[in-house]
């Protein structure tokens, strides 16, 4: 294992880690302060990808960054209103298949309107190619990854320490009875929080196209490993989905190019053996 | 939900006479407790029905429709299964198929492996790694509760899919394994063909499936599991050791989810990593809930209603899948207690008020 | 301490019983005393130490000091599970019933356990008589038997209550802790109450925490008063009623 080696594939992994972030982010989130495992989550992320690459493909990279995650974000306020507002009386499995379905229909309309190959992105021109990095020669496009999974994740946790908006948020996932009981206006805050974590989630997987390969699979692939961050990550926290992504996306990384056959099984087993000693995730809370 | 029929039905002696040895109310209660151990004398009517159909299907080509109903068959144990861990344990299990896989490999890898394809051998080998399998993953994931257990339960079924993916040279790898003989039953040469033998295998495998879950539910073992579903603190200040019950329902699940599994293989001929993962757990988690989960019955609507409309979609259009998802947003929304929810309703509309 | 002049060993014993909480005394030294058979109410302003008492004797808490001791037994500290098997029974002020299934399939699940026919899987439960005989005779000692098919949501207030009582009851307990029984009842059910409660088996040794006078006066044979954790007085109902420092207490004479 060369140091040239650790350095590639380290930031690999980080690059990898800060996109598994993205998706995290808003699933904890959901999960945390809707109680709803929202399995349509790898969709949203999927969705923001093909569209990207269209919106890409007509007019630039930098206008998907934009359009992508509000067209999601938009569909996210939509099925929250008409769909999930409904659902939160109703037993965990109920919501199950609510989003099982919509997750469903996503995919074969990404099936539909993309059609079944593989597609493949390239990175804006100022962003392709490579350069050095502590004497490894490494994509610039990857860096870029990486800045912007940092600089989301920054602003992220500006918002959730330091603004009120953050505190509504901290507090509702820990409970919710009691912030609705405070006047604030619980439902706005659910549709919010869902279209803000299904606009990320896009955001993600906009900045993912030219990393990872476009095809109608994906979404089932990047949910669980969105999953198994938040499990590790602990649910409801964004510090927990961070670092969560980071140690998942190494692991993975690393494991995928040294034993390729059980990369997978070792990470679940990784998964299982957190969840053993910290049975809330590593930053998880008990929920109320 | 908990079967409510039964326990309505169960109580309409006055006070003053002995509990079971009702005087009031005899011929179908009774009789069905005496005779058919406790099944509703309607069952035995939808099982003659099965008996007869490869015969009512004689005047046309049998082969799709009797298939069909094998397949239906063979799933129905699987989600059957799982409605005792989800339904009335109150586990919900997103590692089902995992097993579903260790029967369907154990079938696949002793017959195309070790020319080994006798029934008995392979549903022992069969219910002896389910077993192994159910023990580590309940031990593990029954420290948990809620969605953490969903995920392990989810994990686990990955691993499984995992593993059997990249082992090829024993598993065939991503693309299955295929050449699995049809089985022997229990004695060399009285091999179950394809068709109507292998229905009929299936058929009793079902029944028999249907049978025992449903003592196991109207047991104390099963009204326990209820319990711990309904009130888990209060079980435990009961005196309860609920791990320990919990711990064997996964176990009974997992080996009767072998056992479909082992069917499974043997039907298709042919076993394949789709069989073991997530998308299979969560598909066998739609079936029980459609159909209604906590009524054992119901998950055979759910299976039935599921795999006819998967089957009628596909072959109408390639893009079923998006069909299917509006089906399920929409059901779930508008409808409760799946299948067996709205059967229950429309029955108590229909019956007479009985006594209390 | 037995009756002057009798020989009958306590059913139940305490003998200086204590208990801090980080500095705070709840209880001290509290004596106590109970006959087989015997029905004694534990009454006393909020806060005397009433359900701390019960905590510790169910094995919930242990005490800082002292012991109990059960049936000439030493059972001081021992965990609840434990104080359940020895016969000692309890029931909490709030109730944690099981809403979704019946009164009967309630009573069921406390007489199967005790009877240990819980691992018993393929027989049906309408084939163990002597577990339905039991469940049987329990609901028709609370009260509840022409209740039993109905869900324990659509039972009353009340009647959950007594169904607690009934739960209770399942184990064949020797001793039976009932915690505020009657509280939040109405004047009716309180009275319906009062009945069952007198009318359960007289070889069951009953301690009671009440508020309600007229409910103890109806059911005790002897009274224990409680204040600021120490015993205040301890006899008859009609000596505790002219004891002079639990009048000085409760009526501020």
């Amino acid at each position: 294992m060369s140091p040239d080696f650790i350095i590639v594939q380290g930031l690999n992994g980080i690059a990898y880690g800060l996109l598994i972030f993205l998706l995290a982010a808003g699933l904890s989130l959901i999960f945390g302060m809707l109680h709803v495992v929202n399995l349509a989550h790898g969709s949203f992320f999927m969705i923001g990808a093909y569209v990207g690459y269209s919106v890409g493909r007509a007019l630039n990279f930098w206008a998907a960054l934009v359009v992508a995650p509000i067209g999601v974000g938009l569909c996210g306020v939509l099925i929250e209103i008409a769909l999930l507002k409904h659902m939160y009386r109703r037993p965990l499995l109920d919501q199950v298949i609510l989003t099982f379905g919509l997750a469903f229909m996503a995919a074969e309309l990404v099936r539909m309107i993309w059609g079944a190959n593989e597609l493949v992105l390239r990175p804006p021109d100022i962003l392709s190619g490579v350069t050095l990095v502590l004497g490894s020669t490494y994509p610039i496009y990857r860096l870029f990854v990486i800045t912007i999974g940092v600089a989301v994740a920054l602003g992220l946790w500006t918002i959730e320490r330091r603004t009120r908006l953050g505190s509504v948020i901290r507090a509702g996932v820990a409970d919710r009875e009691m912030v609705s009981a405070l006047g604030v206006n619980i439902g706005a805050v659910f549709t919010g929080v869902f279209a803000f974590g299904a606009a990320l989630a896009a955001f993600g997987g906009v900045v993912a196209g030219p990393v990872l390969s476009l095809y109608p699979g994906m979404d089932g692939e990047v949910l669980i490993i969105g999953l198994t961050v938040v499990v590790v990550g602990g649910l409801g926290t964004l510090t927990g989905a961070f670092w969560g992504g980071l140690l998942i996306g190494t692991a993975v990384t690393f494991l995928t190019v040294l034993v390729p056959q059980v990369a997978l099984v070792l990470t679940f087993a990784v998964m299982a053996a957190i969840l053993l000693v910290r049975p809330n995730g590593l930053f998880g809370l008990k929920l109320a | 939900m908990v079967d409510q029929s039964l326990t309505v039905q169960e109580l309409t002696s006055p006070v003053g006479t002995p509990l079971e040895r009702e005087t009031v109310d005899v011929t179908r209660t009774t009789f069905a407790r005496r005779w058919l151990g406790g099944v509703h004398p309607g069952y035995l009517g939808f099982l003659a029905a099965l008996v007869a159909y490869p015969w009512l299907l004689v005047p046309i080509d049998a082969r799709y429709p009797l298939s069909l109903a094998t397949g239906i068959l063979l799933v129905s144990i699987f989600t059957m299964s799982l409605d005792l861990m989800l339904g009335y344990a109150g586990l919900a299990s997103f590692g089902h198929a995992a097993f579903l896989g260790i029967g369907g490999y154990t079938a696949a890898i002793l017959s195309v492996r070790f020319g080994i394809s006798n029934l008995a051998v392979t549903m022992a080998v069969a219910v002896v790694l389910a077993s192994l399998g159910a023990l580590v993953l309940g031990l593990l994931a029954l420290r948990t509760s809620g969605v953490y257990f969903l995920m392990l339960t989810l994990a686990f079924a990955q691993i499984i899919s995992a593993a059997v993916s990249k082992w090829g040279p024993v598993t065939g790898g991503t693309n299955g394994l295929p050449g699995v003989q049809s089985p022997d039953l229990f004695v060399p040469g009285w091999t179950v063909g394809d068709g109507v033998p292998f229905y009929y295998l299936t058929l009793t495998a079902a029944a028999l499936s249907f049978f025992l879950l449903f003592r196991i539910i109207h047991s104390p073992f099963g009204r326990t599991l209820i319990g711990i579903h309904q009130n888990e603190r209060r079980m435990r200040a009961m005196g309860y050791d609920v791990r320990l019950y919990k711990l064997i329902a996964f176990w009974i699940g997992g080996m009767f989810a072998a056992l479909a599994g082992v069917l499974y293989a043997y039907f298709n001929h042919f076993i394949s990593p789709d069989a073991t993962g997530f998308a299979q757990s969560g598909t066998a988690v739609i079936m029980v809930l459609l159909g209604g989960e906590g009524t054992l019955i119901g998950p055979v609507f759910g299976t039935v209603a599921y795999m006819l409309i998967q089957n009628s979609l596909s072959s109408f259009t390639p893009h079923w899948q998006l069909i299917l998802g509006i089906l399920f947003v929409v059901f779930v929304m508008f409808v409760r207690g799946g299948l067996a929810g709205i059967w229950t309703r429309v029955r108590t509309r229909l019956q007479p008020r009985g006594a209390a | 301490m037995s009756a002057p002049g009798s020989n009958r060993v306590a059913l139940l014993s305490l003998d200086r019983i204590s208990k801090n909480f980080a500095g705070l005394e709840v209880l001290r030294d509290v004596q106590l005393a109970v006959e087989p058979g015997e029905r004694r109410a534990i009454i006393g302003p909020n806060g005397a130490g009433k359900t701390t008492l019960f905590n510790i004797l169910s094995g919930e808490l242990k005490p800082s000091s002292g012991t109990i001791s059960l049936e000439g037994r030493q059972v001081t500290g021992l965990a609840p599970e434990k104080m359940f098997r020895l016969g000692l029974a309890r029931t909490f002020q709030k109730n944690s019933l099981f809403m979704g299934l019946t009164t009967l399939e309630n009573v069921r699940l406390a007489v199967q356990q005790h009877q240990q026919q819980s691992l018993q899987w393929f027989k049906p439960w309408w084939g163990f008589d002597r577990l339905n005989d039991r469940a049987r005779a329990v609901l028709e000692q609370a009260g509840l038997w022409n209740r039993r098919t109905e869900l324990v949501k659509n039972l009353s207030y009340g009647e959950q209550r007594m169904l607690e009582v009934a739960i209770a009851l399942a184990g064949e307990p020797r001793l039976l802790l009932l915690d505020e029984p009657t509280a939040g009842m109405s004047m009716a059910e309180t009275a319906n109450s009062v009945v069952t409660i007198s009318n359960l088996p007289r070889d069951l040794t009953m301690l009671i925490i009440e508020h309600d006078m007229d409910t103890i006066f109806a059911i005790a044979d002897r009274i224990t008063v409680l204040d600021h954790g120490q015993v205040l007085a301890d006899g008859t109902p009609d000596e505790v009623r002219n004891n002079p420092a639990v009048r000085s207490v409760y009526l501020g004479e």
